[in-house]
């Protein structure tokens, strides 16, 4: 835990130092959800349908993505230089390492996402479903993504190309979902609605699980050196 | 202590470590020379339990958090300012910055008027002491220092040499490093190893060159040359 702690701090030391950009993707971001203010609050007049808050929390997943692009730029100068030696040196982990950073990313680009709701879906904040999906389901699918995309993009010398094809790939699947739902008012019921999320989730906690078991630090050194 | 004993490492069909053997004392600088390639990083990755080896044996007495180590490229981050970089190595070490050894060396260093500037803005001989500074820091009881002086100008080289052996005869620090730099290494190591082939080809110190009335130099060129081994 500490070390984790301690690896949070550093990447918040980063991300404090390449404030400009950073406030760029904010800025950019929070421009483009003030030019939709009134496609949200026409959303935000229907906080019964639970099919439209997932399309919200989808969308606004998008902006996670988006916002998380400027991260990724640490992951990739890290990688290139073969930081991970040191990190293994000084006693972390492969998944200490990946789920350090993963939770860096998370918790910055949440930022952005709590002030969009803050801003347009004000009136959700009484549904106990959107609270549940904005508060819990989101950080945790969100989490584990960056994981993997973490891990892929790091170990397995893919690099950019993994990274290019995992978040753009659920990007793109966000929208086509979006989409979809909000065309078909497709109906379906809360229980199998989180059944399905906690589905997803645990799918990629398995998958997250097995490859950071699978895999050892001193195999990956020898491999990316 | 570091023995290592009959450690073998291949690479595929490359055998790059043929059975090194040897014993770094306690309080001592033992200092491993040899040809590029030879293995001395090979060497040094496993010793930190960073790489494993096919046969053979490495112990080392100290406990693992008790050991310092300079990689031959830059383990600070260079997107961080040295304060950064500072606060996080030793917190992962679990330790709280020791005011009055960072003050004495942070002056020593010449780094003050720089301690909130990137390491990107920085020099290599600044890096260098800025790495240097980070091990102190860690209060090790041991140093594995994989060529702490590589690409720096001939007065940083000679700072770095004085501060190790200052280090090794103050605080007793039992220091272990490889150079390229053979006058360094006769300067500053109490045992001196010859890497080579992927064996320790010659151990000896200056009390044994002064005997067979050799430099260093003439030593190296013998055995890399020749391909002898011990």
């Amino acid at each position: 835990m500490n070390r984790i702690k301690a690896l949070i701090m550093k990447d918040f030391f980063t991300a404090r130092n390449s404030v400009k950009s950073l406030l760029i993707s904010y800025t950019i971001f929070l421009f483009v959800l003030f030019m939709m203010k009134n496609y949200f609050q026409r959303l935000n007049d229907l906080p019964d349908n639970i099919l439209i808050i997932i399309a919200i929390i989808l969308f606004v997943s998008m902006g996670l993505l988006f916002i998380t692009t400027g991260f990724m730029r640490y992951i990739f100068q890290e990688s290139a230089i073969g930081k991970e030696e040191i990190y293994f040196a000084y006693g972390y982990g492969v998944g200490e390492l990946c789920f350090g950073k993963a939770l860096f990313f998370t918790v910055l680009s949440l930022v952005i996402p709590y002030i969009l709701v803050l801003l347009f879906f004000s009136g959700l904040l009484k549904t106990p479903f959107f609270l549940f999906n904005i508060l819990l389901i989101l950080p945790i699918l969100f989490l584990l993504i960056s994981y993997l995309v973490i891990f892929l993009t790091w170990f397995t010398k893919l690099g950019t190309a993994v990274y290019f094809v995992m978040f753009f790939g659920v990007f793109f699947l966000i929208s086509k979902v979006v989409k979809k739902i909000i065309k078909m008012k497709l109906k379906m019921n809360l229980t199998t609605i989180i059944s399905i999320e906690l589905g997803i989730i645990l799918i990629l906690f398995i998958i997250s699980y097995l490859i950071t078991k699978l895999i050892k630090k001193e195999n990956l050194i020898e491999k990316l050196s | 202590m570091l023995v290592v004993k009959n450690l073998k490492k291949n690479f595929g069909s490359k055998k790059v470590l043929k059975g090194v053997d040897f014993k770094a004392e306690k309080g001592k600088i033992t200092v491993l020379c040899g040809p590029n390639g030879a293995g001395k990083t090979t060497l040094i990755r496993i010793i930190l339990k960073l790489m494993k080896y096919d046969e053979g044996e490495v112990s080392l007495s100290t406990d693992f958090n008790k050991i310092g180590f300079i990689f031959h490229k830059d383990i600070l981050f260079s997107d961080i300012t040295l304060k950064e970089n500072l606060l996080f190595f030793t917190k992962v070490k679990r330790k709280n910055i020791n005011k009055e050894i960072f003050d004495k060396y942070l002056n020593l260093f010449n780094l003050k008027n720089d301690l909130n500037t990137k390491l990107s803005k920085y020099s290599s001989g600044m890096k260098r002491k800025a790495e240097l500074l980070r091990v102190i820091l860690e209060e090790p009881e041991f140093m594995i220092l994989d060529e702490p002086t590589a690409n720096l100008d001939p007065l940083v080289k000679i700072e770095i040499r004085e501060l190790l052996k200052k280090l090794n005869s103050e605080k007793n620090i039992t220091i272990f490093m490889t150079s390229h730099n053979l006058d360094e290494v006769e300067k500053i190591g109490d045992k001196i190893l010859i890497l080579n082939n992927g064996k320790i080809a010659w151990t000896g110190d200056k009390k044994i060159l002064e005997e067979e009335k050799l430099e260093l130099e003439e030593k190296f060129l013998e055995i890399v040359r020749g391909g002898k081994n011990e």
